[in-house]
């Protein structure tokens, strides 16, 4: 417990830590004023506005409806050929509720997911890099080896960073995601409107969020490994860096070019996505009885794997390793 | 005596997959006796600092045994409070004081905290102590990592390069240290470049070359074992002086203006046959070699005699022995 408290204070000290802290509160700042610049809070007449918008929209919904079955009531294959998708595509009006045609206004309701899927992306970044760091100087600096010659138990040594980093990435998660949730609620009900904040609206938040930290604590792990068993920050960062540039952004034009579909289940980014977003549809059948998915557990468990997978090796690699 | 230190028939080769493997280590043996303080000396790349770090557990060997405070290296854990180590300049986290430096190892090490103003004292750095170490000279941090090493009051102190960045009273201080520390009872292996340190404080050394021993025992066996027994004379006319001392007997080489004269029974001799000539002695010097001298001849480091000057000019005046000219008697019989 001692050496956990010791690699805290080590972590937190660290001058890289204190700048991309300092970072991502900028970011945040940031995207917080944007969005209070931009809110005001709904007049009558900007609600009248979002009414008979709301009304069209229901209206135009409707007559969609009213339109597909008879078009399937008169000719079945061609009503199949030009509604592909069927008459139920179209959402119940009853969710169209005026307060998504609002103007100028920020609704707390209607944003804060795609705001806190971004917060998860943008905090896994964060915690990747301050992970790589953390480990890779010690790997390349030699304080590792100094801390060895006073405690050598490898494990417990590379078990006593992961847990403090792991831990600290956590903590930080969850009161950053508290203080951005918060501070963009707050934004909501001075300057625009919260929306139906229900216990089930509360309940999906509270599990996005939780997605959100769980995925930048893997990605802290992940990248701690990975430094690990390069032995330097720059080498984990290349290695993810790589990654993305050749396999994510370039095998993906490959296959897009070559009409290798659909080619969504090979890159790791569908399946974090399902996992922080729900289930990602990569392929639509016919009458959407031949629809391919990536489920959300199907994509914590990749993330899952691959964070067990880096942090068994980089353990065991660590343990017999030459340090030079 | 009881060996602390232990180690017979080390091999190490580093393996790598772009570059031809490297042998750090063949066949190496050492041992340091308990109460001793061991010099180890080598040059760059001989082998030193990956002998000290298979020691302490952080290289596999290859082969070999190694036995430390009576267990095998493989078992350092169960003997790591004992030994205080450090191994080439160790990283500190810089924005950590040299006070909180410590008292983190000391904690990770399960040492009462009182122990690091006693470290800080013994090393001379208390009054620096709560500054960050990013404000430190090479030197004081250089003190901080033996402080780090002397935390655990060890039986063992394994010091490489000790003195390195430190300037002349913090070698003296260091020197200091290294006797007190003996006289408490403390082996300390002392790994250095510093030759004249070395052989001012250690009672024994090992010298290591290209991976493998070369010369160890007591300083005193290992200076006398390359004892030429030679003087250096200097004499107004010294080609008459050479004849006078070859025909007593003498072997004799002119180099620098100067006689190198061996096989005699001592300086009484020559003086008395160059006397007897009425040839006046400017100077004559029996010529004890050195630590310096017998580490470069072992391990073939001695720069070449029309090569740039590299290294500093040799604390002692010691016969030349490539550049002289041989006039010893059986070179001319030979020739």
């Amino acid at each position: 417990m001692n050496l956990v408290r010791a690699e805290v204070s080590r972590l937190l000290s660290r001058r890289f830590t204190v700048i991309m802290v300092i970072g991502l509160f900028a970011v945040f700042g940031i995207t917080a004023a944007t969005t209070l610049a931009n809110s005001t809070r709904p007049t009558g007449d900007a609600w009248a506005a979002a009414e008979r918008t709301a009304q069209e929209r229901r209206n135009s919904l409707a007559q969609f409806k009213v339109t597909c079955q008879e078009a399937f009531v008169e000719d079945r294959e061609a009503a199949e050929a030009a509604f592909r998708q069927g008459c139920d595509v179209a959402a119940d009006a009853s969710h169209i509720r005026p307060e998504l045609y609002l103007e100028d206004a920020f609704v707390f309701t209607q944003e804060i997911s795609g705001l806190t899927v971004f917060l998860a992306v943008y905090l896994s970044f964060f915690a990747f890099v301050i992970a790589a760091s953390f480990i890779g100087a010690e790997m390349s600096s030699g304080g590792i080896t100094n801390l060895l010659l006073w405690r050598p138990q490898r494990s417990s040594i590379l078990g006593a960073k992961l847990a403090a980093l792991t831990g600290c990435v956590v903590a930080f998660s969850l009161v950053f995601t508290v203080l951005y949730v918060g501070a963009f609620y707050l934004i909501a009900y001075t300057s625009g409107w919260t929306g139906d904040t229900g216990a089930a609206f509360w309940g999906e938040l509270l599990a996005l969020c939780g997605r959100g930290i769980a995925l930048s604590t893997a990605s802290a792990a992940c990248a701690f490994a990975l430094a690990t068993l390069a032995r330097h920050t720059a080498a984990a960062l290349g290695i993810a860096v790589g990654y993305f540039l050749i396999w994510e952004a370039g095998a993906r034009i490959v296959f897009e070019i070559g009409g290798m579909l659909p080619y969504d289940p090979y890159f790791l980014s569908s399946y974090l996505s399902a996992f922080v977003t729900g289930d990602l549809k990569y392929w639509t059948g016919l009458d959407g009885a031949g629809d391919l998915v990536i489920t959300r557990l199907s994509g914590g468990m990749v993330l899952a794997g691959l964070t067990a997978v880096l942090t068994v090796a980089a353990f065991a690699n660590f343990r017999r390793r030459d340090l030079t | 005596m009881t060996a602390v230190i232990e180690i017979n028939g080390l091999c190490k080769t580093f393996g790598s997959l772009w570059r031809d493997d490297k042998t750090a280590l063949d066949g190496f043996d050492m041992y340091v006796e308990k109460g001793q303080v061991h010099g180890f000396l080598g040059p760059n790349g001989s082998g030193k600092t990956t002998t000290l770090r298979t020691l302490l557990g952080l290289l596999r060997p290859d082969e070999g045994v190694l036995r430390i405070l009576d267990r095998p290296s493989t078992e350092f854990g169960a003997v790591a409070h004992r030994v205080g180590a450090i191994v080439e300049s160790p990283a500190f986290f810089t924005p950590f004081s040299g006070r909180k430096t410590l008292q983190l190892l000391a904690t990770a090490g399960g040492l009462p905290r009182g122990r690091v103003d006693e470290a800080l004292t013994a090393v001379g750095l208390r009054d620096r102590a709560d500054e960050p170490v990013k404000v430190y000279s090479l030197g004081m941090r250089q003190r901080l990592a033996v402080a780090s090493a002397l935390l655990k009051r060890p039986e063992l102190l394994i010091l490489d390069e000790p003195a390195n960045g430190l300037d002349p009273s913090g070698i003296h201080a260091m020197r200091t240290l290294m006797s007190d520390l003996a006289a408490q009872g403390v082996t300390v292996l002392l790994s250095s470049h510093l030759l004249s340190e070395i052989e001012q404080v250690c009672d024994a050394v090992t010298i290591i070359d290209r991976g493998r021993r070369v010369a160890h025992g007591p300083v005193s066996v290992v200076l006398a074992g390359h004892d030429t027994g030679e003087h250096l004379v200097r004499v107004a006319d010294t080609e008459r002086a050479a004849g006078l001392l070859r025909a007593a007997g003498a072997t004799v080489r002119i180099a620098e203006g100067a006689l190198f004269v061996g096989g005699v029974s001592g300086p009484a001799a020559i003086s008395e046959t160059l006397g007897q000539a009425g040839l006046w002695l400017t100077e004559l010097t029996p010529l004890t070699p050195d630590l310096e001298s017998v580490f470069l001849d072992l391990t073939g480091t001695r720069p070449a005699p029309d090569a740039p000057p590299q290294i500093a000019i040799p604390a002692r005046r010691r016969p030349p022995t490539d550049s002289v000219i041989d006039l010893d008697v059986r070179s001319e019989e030979k020739a």
